[in-house]
């Protein structure tokens, strides 16, 4: 028996919860550890929250097109990138830098879709979530810059410009990477 | 102009290579070596979303300028390492996403810009030339990226119709978010102020 058709709006907007579903739990775990060890337990509830913002958009957006509410993970991005992500922790900035690269997976899935989408409120929703991905990024991109200088942990915002690491490697970078996103129809459970 | 379809699919190509690069795209040549936009009395403008990068390309480069402009202010002067590179990197990434808008417009038969946009770079001068300490450079420059990500928001939500154009503004707009964070967080700015980006501040690039 072959498993109904998707649409792709909606395998789009069911995929975007799923990963939102994955976020959540993974600060959800960082929470208790190393990061918030990092100083940074106030901007994970923060972080926590807004992605509960975006899981609860995206539903909607997949219910208003005709697919089901996602509950559950996106299950090939945690047996991929997470479970080994997660053992490799061993330090406050490895947790940071694996947050931030969760961020950019879940901007450059959603960045990948905004052109291919029909829906016009899903492709807002796709950009705007996007942007706020790399905001999230950025925060733990410029704490991950103070720890690599030397810190122990960050004392709270605001952070001391003159806290940050003379150089700047790996990211950011000028464009959202949208080959590192998650297929648009790997995070359907149901 | 009219804009061909072979012209918009070739624009299409050239910006989904773009937002896959991550840098500075490999067949766009130097702008140094390119013909710059200059306005001839009766000469036809370009439209619709050659027009939007046409334009786009001219604020990303007031943009670069304007972080050149902070990088050379003598009055901010011995600046912190980490933040003149974090300036000089942005300061790359507007040239990066110039380009990418510039391969539009080639790739659509129009001119490249390399001249900064007049009206942006109006808007921008008396900030800087306001700026009297660090606090308040970061303020300004992370001001100018919230406009950025706001315009570009607003082209993909409504104004721009072609796929190539459409994914590069999708895979700028974030970036330029993700700069305004990174220099709010040295300021005391909240970050990350709501769950959903706004459009609110944006130019118009039509």
């Amino acid at each position: 028996m072959t498993a109904p058709v998707v649409p792709p709006d909606v395998a789009v907007a069911q995929t975007a919860a799923a990963v939102e579903n994955v976020l959540i739990a993974v600060y959800g775990r960082l929470a208790s550890s190393s990061m918030s060890g990092a100083g940074l337990g106030p901007f994970i509830a923060r972080t926590v929250a807004q992605h509960s913002d975006h899981l609860a958009a995206f539903n909607a957006a997949a219910v208003r097109l005709g697919g089901k509410a996602q509950t559950g993970v996106d299950q090939p991005l945690m047996t991929s990138v997470v479970q080994p992500g997660l053992a490799a922790i061993a330090s406050g900035l490895d947790a940071v830098m694996f947050s931030a690269e969760l961020e950019m997976i879940a901007a450059a899935t959603y960045t990948a879709q905004v052109a291919a989408v029909a829906d016009h409120r899903l492709r807002a929703s796709l950009a705007s979530v996007a942007g706020v991905e790399c905001q999230h990024q950025g925060v733990l991109l410029a704490v991950a810059s103070v720890l690599e200088a030397g810190a122990a942990a960050i004392d709270g915002f605001p952070l001391a410009a003159r806290q940050l690491a003379p150089t700047l490697e790996g990211p950011p970078v000028a464009f959202v990477r949208t080959d590192q996103g998650r297929p648009p129809t790997e995070g359907v459970a149901r | 102009m009219t804009v061909t379809r072979r012209a918009v699919l070739l624009a299409a190509v050239t910006g989904a290579a773009v937002a896959c690069s991550g840098g500075s795209h490999p067949h766009v040549a130097p702008t140094t070596t390119t013909t710059t936009s200059t306005t001839l009395p009766g000469a036809p403008q370009p439209s619709g979303d050659l027009a939007v990068a046409s334009r786009a390309a001219a604020v990303e480069n007031a943009v670069a300028a304007a972080y050149g402009s902070l990088l050379g202010l003598s009055r901010l002067a011995p600046l912190p390492a980490g933040l003149k590179a974090l300036w000089q990197t942005f300061e790359s990434h507007h040239r990066d996403h110039a380009l990418a808008w510039n391969a539009i417009l080639t790739a659509g038969g129009e001119p490249v810009v390399t001249s900064n946009d007049p009206a942006l770079s109006a808007t921008v001068a008396p900030g800087l030339a306001a700026v009297k300490d660090i606090d308040g450079a970061i303020g300004v420059i992370a001001g100018i990226e919230r406009t950025l990500a706001a315009t570009y928001l607003v082209a993909v939500e409504g104004t721009l119709t072609t796929t190539g154009a459409l994914e590069t503004a999708a895979a700028i707009q974030p970036i330029e978010l993700q700069h305004a964070a990174m220099l709010d967080v040295l300021t005391g700015s909240d970050p990350v102020p709501a769950s959903f980006a706004t459009t609110a501040g944006a130019i118009t690039l039509s």
